[in-house]
C-alpha cells in the first residue's frame, strides 16, 4: 500500500495519488529538465597489456578529452603565448630571426616557408614558432625514449585517430616548456635591472640625512654583491635606518633593449615595505632616486620609512625597478623590470641569526604558492608509516583541470602502477607502485639545461634542441623497474635529464629520499666531479647545522627551488653570466615562501600527520595557487592506498578520492 | 580562452517576440472569404539577461584573466547592446468564420551586435610595471593572434523560419458558451525552417533561426479562451487566457573553427564540424484584456453599403490591449564529440523563464470607410524578473488592411 504524506493531505486539501501522479508525470514539462552536473573532470582507467595495447585504450577511452586539451591548452592557449617569446629569443638566437631584409633565410623562416607551403592556412600555430621549437625537442627527445614508451604512445595515437607527431608533442611539450621558459627568462633577465648591493644606515646619529652617498665604513650592514637568499640579508639593524639599494641595469650589445639610453628609470621604482608600497617620485622623501656620478647605468634608491621599522621585528622589502626601454615586441609596450627581489632583516631585539630567518613575505597573499611536496615516516607520523603529500601548481589555463586522469597500468612485464596526469600523457606528476614505491616531482629552473648547453657549444647558431628522459617518463620508468627508494635513486642519478626537477621518493620500508635533478651539461669552470643528481636525506645538514629539508631528521619537504644544488650553474658565454637558479627565477621567492610556510605548517603535525592532517596542510590557503593548481595526492606506501584530487580549480577544493592497489588488478577507486 | 564559451552567450541570445496577434482577442478569426494582410515592423532592444538568481545582469558573465605565472591581468566585463528589426508579413484567410489560415514571413532586415569590454584592473604586473590597462589586454590577446570582438552588422533582408498556421474557434457550435460570452479556439503553428544560423566564427552574430530570434517553437500548440462582456460592459472589454506548449526540433549546427578569432572560437578540432542541438521547448500562458477606448465615429460609407448598421459591426476606432506571458523554456541539450563542450553550452541555455508585459493600442478606420488598421506595442521582459533569459524590449508598429475578393 501506497500512503501519501501528512504534508500533502494536510489543511483539508487532500491530493489524491492520482493527482500526485499526474504531478509527478508533467513535472518535466512544468519545471523543464535542469543543467546536467557537469562531466566528471577527473576520470580514471585501469589499463592492461603490452605498452602499445595500453596505449591503444588509453587513446581510444580518452579521444574527446585529448583533442579537447590538445586545442585548448596548446593551440588555443600555450602555442600562441610562447609565439610572442620569437623576437626576444631571436635578439639572441639568430636561427629564430624573422626579418625580410636578412640576407640569409633563418632556420625559423625556411621551416615556415615550408610549413606554409604543406599547410597553406595553418599559419598560426603548425607553421609558428612555438610549434617549430615543440616539434623540433619532441623529436630531439625521442632517441632517449625507451621504444614501450614509444609504442604506448604510438597506441594512443592510433586509438585516438590522431597523428603520432601530436602525442609525442602533448607528452614532450611539458619539458620543452620548462627549459625554454628558462632561457627566456634568463635572456630578459640579464637584459633587466638587478639589485647590487644592500646597505643599511643607523639614523640614530643622523637625524637630517638626505640620502646622499656615504662611505662604505659609514654603513651598518652591507650585502654586497648582493645574493638571493632563503634567509635574512641582516639582522639586528636599528630600527631607524636608512636602506639603499644599488641598482645596475646592464646595457648589452645584443638583446632586445638596444637604441634606448641605458640605466635605471627612476620612475619605475617601487618598493613594498612588508604590506606597504612606496613608489617614486610620488614618495619621494620616504624613497628617493639618485643617480650615481659617472655611472649612467647605476642609480642608488634609499629608503627611509616614516617612524622607522618596527622593533624587534622580522621586515621584508620587496623592490622592483625597470630601464627606459621601451620594448613593444611582444605588446603591450613596457620598460623591462626585474623580478621582485624580495630582502628581509630583523631589527635589533629580535635575537636571531641570520640564517634561523626565513626570507619570507608577512603578507599572506603576497606570493602566489608554486608546487609543494613532503614526506614524513616514523616520529612524524601517527602510526609511524610513510606518507608523501604532493601539490602540483603550474598552468590551468582554465582548461587542464578538465582533462585530469588517473592512469592505472597493469603491465606484461614490471609492477602495476598508479600516475596521476592528463588525456593523452602517458606519464604523471606523481604515482606509486604495487610496491609502494612513490614518486612526485616539482619543477626547479635551472640554466644547467640542454637548451643552455646548445647555446654554450653554439652561441647565436643555436638552436633549441631538448635531450635527455622527459621527468614524467623517468617517473614511469621508476615506477615500473623499482620497489626501493634506493633504487629510485640509482637509477634518477644514471638517466639524462631535460633540466631541473626536484623529486621526492617514498617507499613502502619508510626511506624518504629528495633528488635535486638538473641536466648537468658541461659548461666551462664545472667541478670535475659535478653531478646531476643531488640526493638529500631527511637527516642532512646545511652548513649551520640546520636540516637541510627536513626539521625533525624524520620528514623531507620540497618546493620549486634548490636547496643543496646551490650551484647547478655558474659560467660565461660572451656577454652573459649564466647563473644559479636563485638570480633569476621568477620561482624562487616564491618558493622560499612556500617551503617557510609548509615548513611551518609540518612542525606543527609532527608526530601526528595522518592522510587528514596532510590534506590540511594542502590545503592552507598560503600553500594553494588559486589558479594553476594542478592535482594533489597523498600516498600511503606501506599500505598501497593513496588519496587523489583533481578536476578542480584548485584541485585541494576538491574531493581527495581513494585509490587501493589490487593484487587482481580490480582496483578500489 | 574563457572569453570563448562566453562569447557564445552572444551568438544565440537575442530575444525578439514577434506579435502574433495586435489583439489580445485570442479566439479571433477572420470573417468567411476575408483575408488580412498585416506588415509588422518589430525593433527589438537587448542588453540585459536575467541570470540564474533571477537578477538583472549584463549578457555575459564577467571574465578574470590571469598571466600565466604572473597574477591577475583583471577582470574584463564585456557586454553587449542587441539591436533587431524584423519586418513580420502575415498574410491570413478566413476558410469559416470560424476557422483561419495564415501565413508569417519575418525578414530580418538588420541585426547590430555592439559590443563593449569595460575593464578593473588586476596585481601589479611586475613584467610590465603597471596593471594591464583594458588597452594592454587587448594588445596582449592581439599578439596572440586574437582580436577584440568588434561591432557586427548582419542580416540584411534574410529570411527567418516561415510559420504557417490555423486557428479554430470550436465553440461557435456550442450555444452554452454564447450564452455565457465565451469563445474557445485552438491554434497550430509550424515552422518552415529556413532561417540561417550566424556564422559560426563571428563571435557576435546572430542567426535568423526561430532559435535564434527566441520567438516561439518550430511547432505550437494554443488553447485559447476568450470572455466578452457584451451586455455588461457593452462589448468594450475582452479578456483571454492562452496555454500552449511549443516544440523545438534538434538541429545540426556548424561548429566554431578559429577562422578569424583563433583564440576565442578555436572548438571544431575537438567538438567537430558540427554538433547538434535540441532547444529547450517552450510552454506558458497568456493573459490579455482589449479595452475599447473609443468606439467612435461611425458612418456608413462604401465598405458597409452605406449601412450605418453594419458598420457599427466593425472594430472600434481605438482599442487598448494589454497583457502579459509568462513563458517558462525547458533545459537545452548539446550533443558534440566533447561532452566538456557540451556542458559548458548547456550551462549558458538553462532552463528557465521569462515575464512579459505588453500593451498595444490598435487604430481602426474600418468605421470611417478606410479599410486599414494601424497600431503601436510595446512589450518588455525587463520589468518582471525571470530566470536564465535575455530580458529585452520591443516596439511594435505596423499596419493590417482586410480584403476579400468579390465574384
Amino acid at each position: 500500500m501506497v500512503t501519501t504524506p501528512q504534508s500533502l493531505t494536510g489543511n483539508g486539501l487532500a491530493v489524491s495519488r492520482r493527482t500526485i501522479s499526474l504531478l509527478l508525470l508533467i513535472a518535466p514539462f512544468v519545471f523543464g529538465c535542469e543543467l546536467g552536473p557537469p562531466p566528471d573532470h577527473a576520470l580514471v582507467q585501469v589499463l592492461t597489456g603490452s605498452p602499445y595495447e595500453r596505449g591503444f585504450q588509453h587513446g581510444e577511452a580518452m579521444a574527446d578529452r585529448i583533442r579537447s586539451l590538445q586545442t585548448t591548452l596548446l593551440t588555443s592557449s600555450l602555442l600562441p603565448y610562447l609565439n610572442r617569446e620569437r623576437a626576444a629569443v631571436a635578439s639572441v638566437m639568430l636561427a629564430y630571426r624573422d626579418k625580410d631584409d636578412d640576407e640569409f633565410e633563418s632556420y625559423y623562416q625556411r621551416y615556415r616557408r615550408e610549413c606554409l607551403q604543406e599547410f597553406p592556412d595553418d599559419c598560426r600555430i603548425k607553421c609558428g614558432f612555438a610549434y617549430l621549437v615543440m616539434r623540433d625537442s619532441a623529436r630531439s627527445l625521442t632517441p632517449y625514449l625507451p621504444q614501450r614508451y614509444l609504442d604506448e604512445m604510438q597506441g594512443i595515437a592510433d586509438g585516438a585517430g590522431l597523428p603520432f607527431e601530436q602525442i609525442l608533442v602533448l607528452n614532450t611539450f611539458f619539458d620543452t616548456l620548462l627549459s625554454f621558459r628558462a632561457i627566456t627568462a634568463f635572456i630578459r633577465g640579464v637584459q633587466a635591472p638587478r639589485v647590487e648591493r644592500v646597505r643599511f644606515l643607523d639614523l640614530e646619529e643622523r637625524g637630517d640625512y638626505d640620502g646622499a652617498d656615504l662611505p662604505d665604513e659609514d654603513w651598518d650592514k652591507i650585502s654586497g654583491p648582493h645574493e638571493p637568499s632563503p634567509h635574512a640579508v641582516a639582522v639586528e639593524v636599528s630600527p631607524r635606518s636608512a636602506v639603499e639599494f644599488l641598482i645596475h641595469d646592464t646595457k648589452l650589445e645584443v638583446g632586445t633593449d638596444l637604441g634606448e639610453p641605458p640605466g635605471v628609470d627612476p620612475s619605475t621604482v617601487r618598493v613594498r615595505v612588508d604590506d606597504v608600497q612606496y613608489t617614486y617620485p610620488e614618495d619621494d622623501g620616504i624613497l628617493q632616486v639618485f643617480e650615481v656620478p659617472d655611472d649612467e647605468e647605476r642609480v642608488r634608491v634609499v629608503l627611509i620609512p616614516p617612524g622607522g621599522f618596527a622593533e624587534a621585528a622580522q621586515v621584508s622589502l620587496v623592490v622592483q625597478a625597470g630601464d627606459f626601454n621601451a620594448i613593444i615586441d611582444p605588446p603591450p609596450e613596457r620598460a623591462r623590470f626585474m623580478r621582485d627581489e624580495r630582502i628581509t632583516f630583523t631589527t635589533a631585539g629580535f635575537g636571531r641569526e641570520k640564517h634561523e630567518v626565513a626570507n619570507r613575505d608577512p603578507t599572506p597573499d603576497g606570493s602566489i604558492p608554486p608546487s609543494i611536496s613532503f614526506a614524513a615516516r616514523g616520529t612524524a607520523t601517527a602510526d609511524g608509516a610513510p606518507l608523501l603529500a604532493h601539490h602540483y601548481a603550474l598552468l590551468d589555463a582554465n582548461t587542464v583541470h578538465k582533462h585530469a586522469v588517473l592512469s592505472v597500468h597493469h603491465p606484461d612485464e614490471g609492477a602495476a602502477h598508479a600516475v596521476l596526469g592528463y588525456a593523452g600523457f602517458i606519464w604523471g606528476f606523481s604515482g606509486m607502485n604495487e610496491h609502494g614505491l612513490t614518486f612526485a616531482f616539482n619543477n626547479s629552473d635551472t640554466l644547467n639545461n640542454p637548451m643552455t648547453g646548445a647555446f654554450l657549444e653554439e652561441l647565436f647558431q643555436a638552436e633549441f634542441s631538448l635531450r635527455g628522459v622527459p621527468i614524467g617518463i623517468v617517473g614511469r620508468e621508476l615506477l615500473a623497474s623499482e620497489e626501493t627508494v634506493g633504487g629510485a635513486v640509482d637509477l634518477l642519478a644514471a638517466v639524462s635529464h631535460t633540466g631541473g626537477w626536484n623529486v621526492l621518493l617514498a617507499d613502502a620500508e619508510g626511506d624518504l629520499a629528495a633528488v635535486e635533478l638538473d641536466s648537468n651539461i658541461d659548461f666551462e669552470g664545472a667541478p670535475a666531479d659535478r653531478t646531476g643528481a643531488h640526493v638529500i636525506r631527511p637527516d642532512d645538514r646545511d652548513e649551520h647545522g640546520e636540516p637541510l629539508a627536513g626539521i625533525s631528521g624524520d620528514e623531507l619537504y620540497l618546493g620549486s627551488h634548490y636547496r643543496k644544488n646551490l650551484e647547478d650553474i655558474r659560467t660565461t658565454a660572451l656577454v652573459f653570466d649564466v647563473q644559479p637558479q636563485r638570480y633569476w627565477t621568477t620561482f624562487y621567492y616564491r618558493s622560499v615562501q612556500a617551503t617557510a610556510v609548509l615548513r611551518e605548517r609540518l612542525r606543527q603535525a609532527l608526530g601526528a600527520l595522518d592522510p587528514e592532517r596532510a590534506k590540511a596542510i594542502l590545503r592552507f590557503p598560503e600553500l594553494v595557487d588559486q589558479r594553476d593548481s594542478m592535482n594533489a595526492a597523498i600516498y600511503q606506501p606501506r599500505s598501497g592506498t593513496f588519496l587523489w584530487a583533481a578536476g578542480e580549480i584548485p584541485a585541494t577544493d576538491g574531493v581527495f578520492r581513494e585509490f587501493a592497489f589490487e593484487p587482481a588488478g580490480g582496483d578500489v577507486k | 580562452m574563457r572569453v570563448a564559451r562566453l562569447f557564445c552567450g552572444i551568438m544565440l541570445s537575442l530575444v525578439l517576440c514577434l506579435p502574433a496577434t495586435a489583439r489580445a482577442a485570442f479566439t479571433e478569426t477572420l470573417p468567411r472569404g476575408t483575408f488580412l494582410l498585416d506588415l509588422a515592423y518589430n525593433h527589438s532592444y537587448l542588453s540585459n539577461n536575467w541570470d540564474d538568481r533571477g537578477n538583472l545582469a549584463p549578457l555575459i558573465e564577467s571574465i578574470d584573466r590571469y598571466e600565466p605565472g604572473g597574477g591577475k591581468q583583471g577582470r574584463l566585463i564585456p557586454n553587449a547592446d542587441v539591436e533587431y528589426s524584423v519586418l513580420l508579413i502575415q498574410l491570413q484567410y478566413g476558410i469559416l468564420d470560424s476557422l483561419s489560415l495564415a501565413v508569417g514571413v519575418p525578414v530580418v532586415l538588420n541585426t547590430t551586435v555592439n559590443p563593449s569590454f569595460a575593464w578593473e584592473p588586476g596585481d601589479y604586473q611586475p613584467i610590465l610595471g603597471r596593471p594591464y590597462s583594458g588597452t594592454d589586454f587587448w594588445e596582449w590577446a592581439g599578439s596572440m593572434g586574437q582580436p577584440q570582438p568588434s561591432r557586427w552588422d548582419g542580416n540584411r533582408g534574410v529570411l527567418s523560419d516561415i510559420v504557417l498556421g490555423f486557428r479554430f474557434r470550436f465553440t461557435d457550435w456550442i450555444e452554452a458558451f454564447e450564452r455565457v460570452d465565451l469563445a474557445m479556439a485552438v491554434s497550430v503553428m509550424g515552422a518552415i525552417p529556413i532561417g540561417q544560423q550566424g556564422d559560426p566564427d563571428e563571435p557576435v552574430a546572430v542567426g535568423t533561426t526561430l532559435w535564434d530570434l527566441q520567438t516561439q517553437g518550430d511547432l505550437a500548440f494554443h488553447l485559447s479562451i476568450d470572455k466578452m462582456f457584451t451586455r455588461e460592459l457593452d462589448g468594450r472589454l475582452v479578456l483571454g487566457l492562452d496555454v500552449y506548449y511549443e516544440v523545438f526540433f534538434p538541429r545540426t549546427q556548424r561548429t566554431p573553427t578559429g577562422r578569424t578569432h583563433p583564440l576565442l572560437m578555436d572548438q571544431a578540432p575537438y567538438v567537430g564540424r558540427t554538433h547538434t542541438l535540441n532547444p529547450g521547448d517552450y510552454f506558458g500562458f497568456a493573459v490579455a484584456a482589449d479595452v475599447v477606448a473609443v468606439r467612435g465615429p461611425t458612418r456608413a460609407t462604401w465598405l458597409t453599403g452605406g449601412s450605418l448598421q453594419r458598420a457599427m459591426t466593425l472594430p472600434p476606432l481605438l482599442t487598448i490591449s494589454l497583457g502579459y506571458r509568462f513563458n517558462a523554456n525547458n533545459q537545452s541539450r548539446f550533443s558534440s564529440r566533447s561532452d566538456l563542450w557540451d556542458h559548458d553550452q548547456e550551462r549558458q541555455w538553462q532552463a528557465g523563464y521569462r515575464n512579459t508585459l505588453s500593451a498595444t493600442a490598435l487604430f481602426s478606420f474600418l468605421r470611417l470607410g478606410a479599410p486599414l488598421q494601424l497600431y503601436v506595442g510595446y512589450r518588455t521582459m525587463e520589468l518582471i524578473p525571470g530566470k536564465n533569459v535575455r530580458a529585452g524590449q520591443v516596439i511594435v508598429a505596423g499596419l493590417r488592411a482586410p480584403f476579400a475578393f468579390s465574384l
